[in-house]
């Protein structure tokens, strides 16, 4: 009987035959370590990229989005328990497609990139690597959308496959990640700062939900941690909570909450902060930080208008707005 | 009155220890309900199920990276 010790996330699982790490999917057989799910999606589906959130990164384009089961999280809000609280051998629906099926399907299908989301896909790792590789040669863009519980190291490599993130920040307290989610905050920040040096478009996205992250001070701070370790430019979304799962025992967010949120991380000085899950919200939109100046209108997922000019500045004033606008 | 407050009895002993007992349980089940400390997750799944999923291809056997053997056990 041999033990292995998984290496990819913080929690380290040592795993014995036969067995499964934390997030279900990566399994111990024979000694060896096997992603299960590689190849194996559970869900696919074309989006609008601003589903994923990404307001900065090919604005209004489809992007072809994959996911297996499994994830290294066990948040109590998920939205995709369905999928991402299962392993493999519990899912109904498993499609087979291999990376290089993966990204013809998303060329056939005219979009210019790959999601990896859903679930969490640090549990698919080596197919988000592998499919990753192909749809670079292929002209393909690859988007992570994650959590950010993964090991400094694995997250490093893995980048280099990588176009854009959209990462979770659940809350900025030690003490909610391990109560609401099963995880810890520290290594999602150091995820967030690798995302950062190693050149990956990088939007936070903060789920805020009634009484547990609400705390104008502590977004206060974790406005200004952003500020400081990823930059002022970098874009925030404030997203409404919907009670589901096993926590359906708090009310939607308010709108108030969303918009004091929301004003205290420009106040902080972040130039970008959005209100997602709220329709035709201001906070939809991209303005100018110097004048003010619509530069991206939204409803819900569709562009109503985009004003910026080729290379991505403000029409008025030439400010230059960071982001992968081509 | 007095004299009960300051003679312990045998079945005071047993009730002391009683609650020593149930507070040692009681730390016991939350440490190991925490499971974001490393190293000390994982889980045991339906293997007949998953064995007979990836002799039909409905999952892989691709090898993961990131990982090490640790231990031979007999």
């Amino acid at each position: 009987m041999t033990e292995v010790a998984c290496e990819l996330c913080p929690r380290g699982c040592v795993i014995p035959e036969g067995g499964a790490g934390d997030c279900r999917v990566r399994v111990n057989i024979d000694g060896r370590l096997r992603a299960s799910t590689y190849g194996r999606p559970s869900a696919i589906h074309i989006d609008p990229m601003e589903k994923k959130p990404l307001y900065h990164f090919h604005p209004g384009s489809p992007v072809f989005s994959i996911a297996t089961a499994g994830c290294n999280l066990h948040c109590l809000n998920c939205q995709n328990w369905q999928l991402s609280q299962r392993g493999g051998e519990e899912m109904e629906k498993v499609y087979r497609a291999d990376p290089d099926q993966v990204v013809a399907l998303a060329r056939e299908q005219g979009c210019e990139s790959i999601a990896y989301t859903y679930s969490d896909p640090i549990v698919f790792y080596e197919y988000v690597e592998d499919t990753g590789r192909l749809a670079h040669e292929g002209g393909l863009n690859n988007v992570f959308v994650t959590a950010g519980y993964i090991n400094r190291e694995p997250l490093r490599r893995l980048c280099r496959v990588l176009d854009a993130s959209n990462t979770d920040l659940k809350a900025f307290d030690d003490r909610f990640y391990r109560e609401v989610n099963a995880g810890s905050l520290e290594p999602v920040l150091d995820a967030l700062v690798t995302f950062r040096e190693e050149g990956v478009w990088l939007e936070v996205t903060n789920l805020v939900i009634p009484t547990l992250n609400d705390d104008l001070v502590m977004i206060r701070r974790m406005a200004r941690w952003i500020r400081d370790e990823l930059g002022e430019g970098t874009p925030l979304h404030f997203s409404r909570f919907h009670p589901q799962y096993r926590m359906r025992n708090l009310p939607p967010t308010s709108g108030e909450t969303l918009d004091r949120a929301r004003q205290e991380a420009l106040d902080a000085g972040l130039q970008y902060v959005y209100v997602g899950n709220v329709l035709g919200h201001e906070g939809n939109n991209t303005y100018c930080p110097v004048d003010g100046t619509l530069l991206i209108g939204r409803i819900g997922f569709h562009i109503t208008e985009n004003n910026l000019t080729g290379d991505g500045r403000c029409p008025s004033c030439g400010h230059p707005v960071p982001g992968v606008w081509q | 009155m007095k004299h009960r407050l300051h003679h312990w009895h045998r079945g005071d002993l047993a009730f002391v220890g009683l609650i020593a007992v149930t507070l040692v349980a009681i730390w016991g089940v939350l440490g190991v309900e925490d499971d974001t400390r490393p190293g000390q997750s994982w889980r045991r799944i339906d293997l007949e199920r998953f064995q007979s999923y990836l002799q039909e291809g409905r999952l892989s056997d691709h090898e993961a990276s990131w990982y090490h053997r640790k231990q031979e056990t007999p």
